[in-house]
């Protein structure tokens, strides 16, 4: 497997003696999805941010394309998007011109900018919105405005947070069509997210974190076996290994 | 503990003086108030230019109806209620009476000197009138002062909103006509119109009255008093209060898409459009216009050899220069700076160049435009020195953005 992610013994936090996440290891490669659960404060926007660059880690190495951000900062950042958790768009530009100042960012040619720019806009129903100023749009249409900038960018991995936040029924299947396409087409995505069914059903495979490190990571089926085992009864889904998993560290007030 | 209406009112009234205080500080640092300095010292000195040669048809008891009519409207009372307040002090219902009334002690006694400012600074041109006559005007301003702001404290707990502005509108009837008869000997008229007003008051009004104040009104009218204020200041300096309004201005950002596309111009694109959008492009093009109305002014009537002119144009060229460099402070945290595949260092180079292109305009037009009295008769001298003043500020702004460039970088 070409690894287009490479994570080996992460440690960080925001303060340098005390870490949030602790020896993380895990890769994704070409054309897989991943799928990176957790309850809230498992270190899974940590982990992300310094996937992204924007936490130094106080161990351990983040590779893509088997370069470091110090090794080769221009790769580095040019193979990869990010889809925050809430939307943050430049307020003073329109959608088309956001469109185009990321098509601009990494690179794209102009002429296939216009083919994709109409494309994103038809997929996503915001032909007519076009030309509105993203200040003006609602939530679901700026975080529809989010992910057609990371589309436009064509990148070899995808790291999206949280992504159905917000999006309508016919925006969040547009998403997960045009995810698995990304997917058949070679792009490599870390998508984190609470809702399991959803990452059962579209996951190649799974990272489910807790306080800090990795729980378990493996296929679905990898996982509910895992589960079945440890805790010797029938787990059928990913849910119910989720709170197997996650119940042997918490109280039962909490699971 | 103990509420006491007294202290919190205290600590509302420093603490709203203590959020202005640093945007005046900034504006003082722009230059504005040597800018305004000198327009107060050419306003009295034109004022007292028409004192000495009023022309014998001026309608100054025109100007002086509404000059003294508004004064007579004008309501500096601040309440400093805050949205949270209906929680938290709704429960000291009473206790807040009393501080309300802090509140409008402060306002009666700043609008009553201010009406008193204005009466006896109108006297000035009141040359025809006799002492006497000015006498009773100064009665019937306190008066009419007294009436109206009572009256229109009082309108702040009507809930009836319909009933209010109709009895703000008549106040504001009464307030101008009330002057005009004055002026026009008829000072019974003017008491009648009073009597009429306090009559209706207590009559219609008196009634409805709640027997607390109305809080949704008062946090209403605190809130568009605290917007209007940021609104003024951001006339001049970039107010963060405000939440940042983003007007399309097609008539600016078409030029956005003359930029070329690649990837070396991508933070030139964000921001000029962020220029061309954002308060910074407003307050930009207000200083061009007001800037090169004022130079024109002065350059066409030779104030100080037409060094008065280069003077208002150096200070709204200054004044644009530092607004363009507080244009990379409003991206300065964003995370896709440091997620888009292009160094810190050719961001900041592509945004410089925008800055440059921005200063650069301005020193054109605020060379061009205000010296074209100079032109006319052939003065190239001072139109030569225009030039260089302007080009000076330009220098002078691109070395403090670099240095500051670098030490963001580092």
């Amino acid at each position: 497997m070409d690894a287009v992610l490479q994570v080996e013994e992460l440690s960080g936090g925001y303060h340098p003696r005390k870490a949030i996440i602790k020896q993380l290891s895990f890769s994704i490669g070409k054309g897989q999805l991943i799928g990176l659960i957790g309850l809230n404060g498992a270190g899974k926007s940590t982990t992300i941010k310094h996937i992204l660059g924007l936490m130094k880690p106080q161990s351990g190495k983040v590779y893509i394309l088997g370069k470091t951000l110090a090794d080769d900062s221009h790769t580095y950042r040019s193979s990869l998007a990010y889809v925050p958790e809430s939307p943050i768009l430049y307020e003073e530009m329109t959608v088309e011109e956001h469109l185009k100042m990321t098509a601009m960012a990494y690179d794209v040619k102009e002429s296939n900018y216009k083919q994709e720019l109409e494309g994103l806009l038809k997929r996503y129903r915001m032909t007519e919105k076009r030309n509105i100023l993203t200040s003006h749009l609602s939530k679901g249409m700026k975080q529809k405005v989010m992910i057609m900038s990371a589309l436009m960018a064509k990148p070899k991995l995808l790291i999206i947070d949280e992504p159905f936040l917000g999006l309508d029924p016919l925006g969040i299947r547009s998403l997960l069509k045009q995810l698995v396409q990304l997917k058949n087409e070679g792009t490599a995505i870390l998508m984190s997210s609470h809702i399991l069914s959803t990452v059962e059903q579209f996951c190649d495979g799974i990272i489910l974190m807790h306080k800090g490190e990795v729980l378990v990571q493996g296929t679905v089926e990898q996982i509910i076996a895992d589960a079945t085992r440890s805790f010797n009864g029938q787990i059928n889904n990913l849910e119910e290994a989720f709170y197997h998993f996650i119940a042997e560290g918490e109280s039962e007030d909490v699971v | 503990m103990l509420f006491n209406p007294h202290e919190l009112y205290l600590s509302r009234k420093k603490a709203s003086l203590q959020s202005i205080l640093p945007y005046i500080r900034y504006i003082a640092q722009s230059g504005l108030l040597l800018v305004i300095s000198l327009a107060v010292i050419v306003f009295i000195d034109q004022y007292f230019k028409l004192l000495k040669y009023t022309p014998e048809q001026f309608p100054y008891d025109i100007v002086l109806t509404f000059v003294i009519g508004l004064s007579f409207i004008y309501s500096p009372f601040r309440s400093w209620l805050k949205p949270a307040d209906v929680i938290y002090l709704m429960p000291k219902q009473q206790a807040m009476q009393e501080y309300i009334r802090f509140c409008s002690r402060r306002g009666y006694l700043i609008s009553l000197i201010i009406t008193v400012v204005v009466v006896v600074l109108s006297f000035f041109i009141l040359r025809a009138y006799d002492d006497e006559a000015k006498l009773y005007i100064i009665l019937y301003s306190v008066v009419a002062k007294n009436v109206i702001y009572h009256i229109s404290y009082n309108l702040s707990s009507l809930t009836n909103k319909a009933l209010m502005y109709t009895m703000k509108s008549i106040i504001y009837f009464v307030s101008f006509l009330g002057v005009y008869f004055i002026f026009e000997y008829s000072v019974l008229v003017s008491y009648v119109m009073l009597s009429i007003l306090l009559v209706i008051h207590y009559l219609y009004i008196n009634k409805q009255l709640n027997q607390f104040f109305n809080w949704q009104q008062l946090i209403e009218d605190e809130q568009r008093k605290v917007h209007r204020t940021y609104r003024f200041l951001n006339l001049f300096v970039d107010v963060p209060h405000i939440q940042s309004v983003t007007k399309k201005r097609q008539y600016l950002a078409q030029f956005a898409h003359n930029i070329k596309f690649t990837r070396t111009n991508t933070f030139s694109f964000l921001h000029y459009l962020t220029f061309a959008r954002s308060e910074v492009g407003g307050i930009y093009i207000r200083n061009l216009v007001v800037g090169c109305i004022i130079a024109f002014i002065m350059a066409n009537t030779m104030l100080w050899d037409g060094y008065a002119a280069m003077f208002f144009a150096v200070m709204f060229m200054a004044m644009n220069a530092v607004q363009v460099s507080t244009l990379r402070q409003i991206h300065q945290h964003s995370v896709w700076q440091n997620i888009y595949p292009i160094p810190l260092t050719k961001q900041h180079k592509q945004m410089t160049s925008i800055e440059f292109r921005l200063l650069l305009v301005a020193a054109i037009i605020f060379t061009l435009l205000p010296t074209t009295p100079f032109m006319m008769v052939g003065n190239w001298q001072l139109v030569g020195q225009f030039a260089i003043a302007m080009l000076v500020i330009v220098l002078w702004r691109m070395l403090v953005i670099r240095s500051r460039v670098k030490k963001l970088i580092k």
